[in-house]
């Protein structure tokens, strides 16, 4: 077999299928049939498959049959689904069709309103509309206690109230009143809470 | 392309027209359940998969656009549909044999020996990969044009001639490898 058989099968098959063939296709098919052997049996068994596959007799089935199997695919639509093929018979529904439909409204407006509710979602939850109690205690702790130790960081601290967090006032001093601030604050605050404050300054 | 009649027919189904849905369904169940049994090679699956195919059908029939005929959106959906199922599971195939409901005429016997030679390519057929059954039975079977065949699958016309013509060579060496042919 060369390899220029498998496209004349390809023709033998469509012409015993019962497309038809250009002439050229044709009789270049006959000059090869003429010469190649295996081409010739195949046409002979495709020949013979098509003929039995032609004389193929199909099960009897009666009438009944496929009554019942009718009736069953009605049951079956009226089961499944048969208020909306019922309403929308007598009430078409003005959302299948035209530009009211629910794939041109619902589905944009359904995505606005989510893209608002995520928007809304990573609003809140990026900055904190009010200081956590923890915060709120060392505020206060250390506005309390710097009173008390100088007078001189009354300026200072006074402008703490303007700030929400802890860390949203240590982020606004420089190092040096940090150093300041901490070496007045050292003998009064616990450990703990100076440790904090030192970890907050980064 | 759909008559006039057909088209109207379409319509009110698409508005629930129970009439309009028997009728369409009368004009296709046994084209249908044939090629279904085909494929499947038994006569109950094929009768539950051709409910289960027309009940699709009229539950989809509001998105049919008539891009294509009915019939060749028919074909789509039941071609899906039982290769679906085919893939689901090992089919123990022939399970009821096509004399298991002939009618018991005296013809049946006569038509016996054809039915057996017959029988010897079908059983070739069932026994190739089920794409290459779907395209076998589609176009030798169902006599589909290659344009349809490709609307059924979702493939091109020129895929479609090939795949059909490397099917039919491989059913031939299936055939060949059989003491009947």
């Amino acid at each position: 077999m060369n390899p220029s058989c498998k496209n004349f099968q390809a023709l033998i098959i469509d012409l015993q299928q019962g497309d038809p063939l250009p002439p050229k296709d044709r009789e270049a098919l006959e000059r090869h049939l003429a010469t190649c052997p295996d081409c010739r049996a195949f046409q002979q068994d495709i020949i013979q498959m098509f003929k039995e596959m032609g004389d193929e007799t199909l099960p009897y089935l009666p009438d009944e049959f496929f009554q019942d199997m009718r009736e069953k695919i009605l049951h079956g639509l009226h089961e499944s689904a048969p208020r909306r093929i019922h309403w929308a018979r007598h009430f078409p529904n003005p959302f299948q069709s035209g530009w009211f439909s629910w794939r041109k409204i619902f589905v944009p407006v359904l995505t606005g309103i989510c893209g608002v509710l995520l928007g809304f979602f990573l609003a809140t939850t990026r900055t904190p509309s009010h200081p956590t109690p923890k915060s709120i205690v060392t505020i206060s702790k250390i506005q309390e206690t710097v009173v008390q130790k100088s007078p001189n960081a009354l300026a200072l601290v006074e402008t703490l109230e303007d700030y929400i967090t802890i860390d949203e006032f240590l982020d606004s001093l420089d190092d040096r009143d940090i150093q300041a601030l901490l070496g007045e604050l050292s003998d009064d605050l616990p450990e703990s809470l100076l440790s904090e404050t030192e970890n907050g300054t980064g | 392309m759909e008559d006039s009649q057909e088209i109207r027919l379409i319509d009110l189904a698409k508005n629930g027209d129970r009439d309009a849905i028997s009728r369409l369904v009368t004009r296709y169940e046994r084209e249908i359940f044939y090629f279904i049994y085909r494929m499947t090679r038994d006569v109950e699956d094929a009768k539950d998969l051709t409910q289960e195919v027309f009940i699709k059908v009229f539950r989809k029939l509001g998105g049919f656009k008539g891009n294509s005929s009915f019939r060749t959106w028919l074909y789509r959906i039941a071609t899906n549909h039982t290769l679906n199922f085919l893939s689901r599971g090992p089919q123990l195939g022939m399970k009821a044999p096509l004399s298991a409901l002939s009618d018991p005429s005296p013809s049946v016997s006569e038509t016996m020996e054809k039915n057996e030679r017959s029988g010897h390519v079908a059983r070739a057929v069932h026994r190739l990969p089920r794409q290459q059954k779907a395209i076998v039975i589609l176009r030798a079977y169902e006599g589909l044009t290659y344009r349809e065949i490709a609307e059924v699958l979702g493939c091109s016309v020129g895929n479609c001639k090939a795949a059909y013509h490397n099917a039919v060579i491989k059913l031939r060496e299936i055939l060949k490898n059989e003491p009947l042919m």
